[in-house]
């Protein structure tokens, strides 16, 4: 049964038809009647969104775009009841939260263009990440346990705990797969931090997902370097990059020579960072969000990070905005939140 | 013999031309901070810092950071007057004024070095930069190392609506909200005397537009110089939260912030300032009381609320206008830092 109902109920229909039949390549309608729409309910239902957007946009590029930072302040979205995913908190300033009345369109758009995106979809995962049993607010974990969809017989296990990796219990499932393909999801500082140790090639037509940054912690192992020691030693079938963040409902996949692609029902935009304008495609600026199945939250969501949105769609992702040429003695409002946090 | 050696190298670098300086400021806004450290160093200022006697150093090391590029002004002036040697170690991609610095006082025969290594090697450290700089210098240098550090702070203001009559602070800036804004555009409000947030009992409609006109003023006067673009989308984040909970006032480049209390966070934002209604200065001390720890100066131009400010733990609260313009003779985060210029 859908939690939606009236008009909201009429645009999740909307959006999940949408889903299914853009990648088969006759979408139901184009994205923009859609998010139009959306973005006319959302600024009718939610006082923050009408705050931000007093008069509606009539070109989705002009829908005005949430910063990531009110997550941490604010409830965004008209949700109360049902799935709530947080940030780790590890910018200081508490935790974002992604309010959803149903995680359903979540689900069904990040299963459907992950499907779409790999080659390969093995039925036993194995995650580097915390078991969404125990942390049932972590979006990513959310998401890799939505891939024992694949299989009937799916097999996934999590390895991730708060002291740091498992590697006990992540060795002894690595032999037990016994040359069976695995599908392993695994942030960049876990995976580095896996590398640290004795590890042995994946079996054969194995595919293996990046995802996100190092969160402010330092390891030797970054970037280019990363994928080269995961490439030798792992030996995937498929490295593949994924991007998403906590206050999305979609994913960006891509590898690590090729730029993230999104889903159809999500685009990206490239802003002028003083002055949030759009840039040109190509041009580098700071990356925003259109995600349709964000019915519950915000549609628009800008971020922190930097890219390029090519021409095409897809997004080349640079990190985070290059901060102040000129820091020093003051504070910033992640450094003062983590002090305080820590005194 | 050095104190006559550092008046004529602080007269020298008087004619400096500070817009040649690596400081990523405008060059009105390089000038007026270049001018506001050099007029810290007066003869009876410099004086009254050397009537402190003991043992000087023989070698220190000024680890600068980014933001205030004029901070080793003073600290150079004092150790090189009582006859230390000292090398300024200048972070990449922002030498400041460092170069012409120690160009002048080759001139002027004192010995004063820059350098951009990172090995240290001095009888005294003086260092300035994030916590995690202060932590690497601590395991680093050796046991018989004095190391003075100085991390993270932040300032506030407190703003009633009195003008000052105050001739340090720029003609023009003598209102309330002038002098305020003149104390965020010197150094492009970055710097821990900087005010991040400006605090008043006076209603936000009021107070709101009157301090964006203020910094509108002070930007014509002081343009803004560089400005990250991190900064600007955290910058432009503030607005929104702004926009959905309080009020927003452009003020040219920048903004006023208007914000309910609870969302007080020492962040610095160049040229954009939070404002926030406190019906009094209680309100304010209970707003600040969980950062207390981290905070530098208080501007008011309430000379009845020093007492409540100081007991709040403030290091220094001195009129509007004066906050990045401080005495030399003064406690520096809450240390009396012309005494480190000498051995314990």
């Amino acid at each position: 049964m859908t939690p939606w109902k009236g008009p909201a109920a009429a645009l999740a229909d909307r959006i999940a038809q949408f889903i299914d039949s853009s990648l088969e390549g006759t979408p139901s309608e184009d994205f923009e009647s859609i998010a139009l729409d959306m973005h006319a309910w959302q600024s009718l239902s939610d006082p923050l969104l009408r705050a931000l957007s007093p008069k509606l946009a009539t070109e989705w590029r002009a829908i005005p775009a949430v910063p990531v930072a009110l997550f941490k302040h604010l409830h965004v979205g008209t949700a109360t009841d049902g799935p709530v995913f947080r940030t780790s908190g590890t910018t200081g300033g508490g935790r974002g939260e992604h309010h959803m009345r149903s995680a359903a369109l979540y689900n069904q758009g990040s299963l459907a263009w992950a499907s779409h995106c790999l080659q390969a979809t093995p039925a036993d995962v194995v995650a580097l990440l915390v078991d969404p049993a125990t942390h049932p607010d972590s979006s990513l974990s959310h998401m890799v346990a939505l891939f024992s969809a694949w299989s009937p017989t799916p097999s996934t296990s999590w390895h991730q705990t708060p002291m740091g990796l498992d590697l006990e219990g992540l060795g002894a499932r690595m032999e037990a797969l016994a040359g069976r393909p695995v599908f392993v999801g695994t942030t960049a500082f876990a995976l580095a931090e896996w590398l640290e140790n004795d590890v042995a090639p994946l079996p054969p037509g194995s595919v293996l997902m990046v995802t996100g940054g190092f969160k402010g912690r330092v390891h030797r192992l970054e970037g280019e370097a990363l994928y080269h020691e995961t490439l030798a030693r792992l030996q995937p079938a498929h490295l593949v990059t994924e991007y998403g963040m906590t206050e999305l409902s979609s994913q960006l996949w891509g590898t690590p020579s090729t730029a993230y692609r999104p889903p159809p029902w999500l685009r990206a935009v490239a802003v002028d960072p003083e002055t949030g304008r759009p840039l040109h495609a190509g041009e580098r600026g700071q990356l925003r969000f259109y995600d349709l199945c964000n019915l519950d939250g915000s549609l628009g969501i800008e971020t922190l990070d930097e890219g390029v949105v090519h021409a095409d769609g897809t997004v080349t992702l640079h990190g985070r905005l290059p901060d102040s040429p000129a820091r020093g003695c003051s504070l910033t409002a992640e450094e003062a939140w983590a002090a305080r946090n820590n005194a | 013999m050095s104190l006559a050696r550092v008046k004529s190298w602080r007269d020298a670098l008087r004619h400096a031309d500070a817009t040649e300086f690596d400081t990523g400021l405008s060059a009105e806004g390089a000038r007026a901070a270049w001018s506001a450290a050099l007029d810290a160093l007066g003869d009876h200022a410099l004086e009254s810092a050397l009537a402190r006697r003991g043992k000087p150093y023989r070698t220190a090391a000024f680890i600068a950071a980014r933001t205030v590029f004029s901070a080793p002004l003073e600290w150079c002036a004092v150790l090189l007057a009582r006859g230390t040697s000292v090398t300024l170690k200048l972070p990449s991609g922002a030498l400041g004024a460092g170069p012409a610095m120690a160009e002048a006082a080759r001139s002027a025969g004192l010995p004063l070095t820059w350098t951009q290594d990172r090995a240290v090697n001095a009888e005294l450290v003086v260092a300035m930069g994030s916590d995690e700089t202060m932590a690497h210098l601590t395991d680093q240098l050796p046991a018989s190392t004095v190391l003075d550090p100085h991390g993270h702070h932040f300032s506030v203001a407190w703003v009633t609506g009195q003008s000052t009559v105050d001739p340090v602070v720029p003609e023009g800036f003598r209102d309330a909200w002038g002098a305020v804004a003149a104390d965020t555009a010197l150094h492009d409000g970055r710097g821990c005397l900087s005010p991040v947030a400006v605090f008043t009992p006076l209603p936000l409609e009021q107070a709101g537009p009157a301090l964006a006109d203020a910094m509108r003023r002070a930007e014509q006067r002081w343009p803004v110089g560089d400005v990250g673009c991190g900064e600007w989308g955290l910058a432009r984040s503030r607005a929104a939260l702004a926009q959905v909970t309080g009020e927003v006032y452009r003020a040219g480049r920048g903004s006023v912030h208007a914000l309910p209390l609870r969302f007080f966070e020492p962040a610095v934002l160049p040229r954009h300032v939070a404002l926030f209604h406190a019906p009094d200065v209680e309100t304010m001390v209970a707003t600040l009381r969980p950062w207390a720890q981290w905070l530098s100066t208080i501007g008011s131009d309430a000379p009845k609320a020093t007492s409540a400010l100081l007991e709040l733990g403030a290091v220094r609260v001195c009129g509007l206008g004066r906050m990045q313009r401080p005495d030399l003779v003064r406690l520096h985060d809450g240390r009396d830092w012309v005494a480190t210029t000498l051995r314990p």
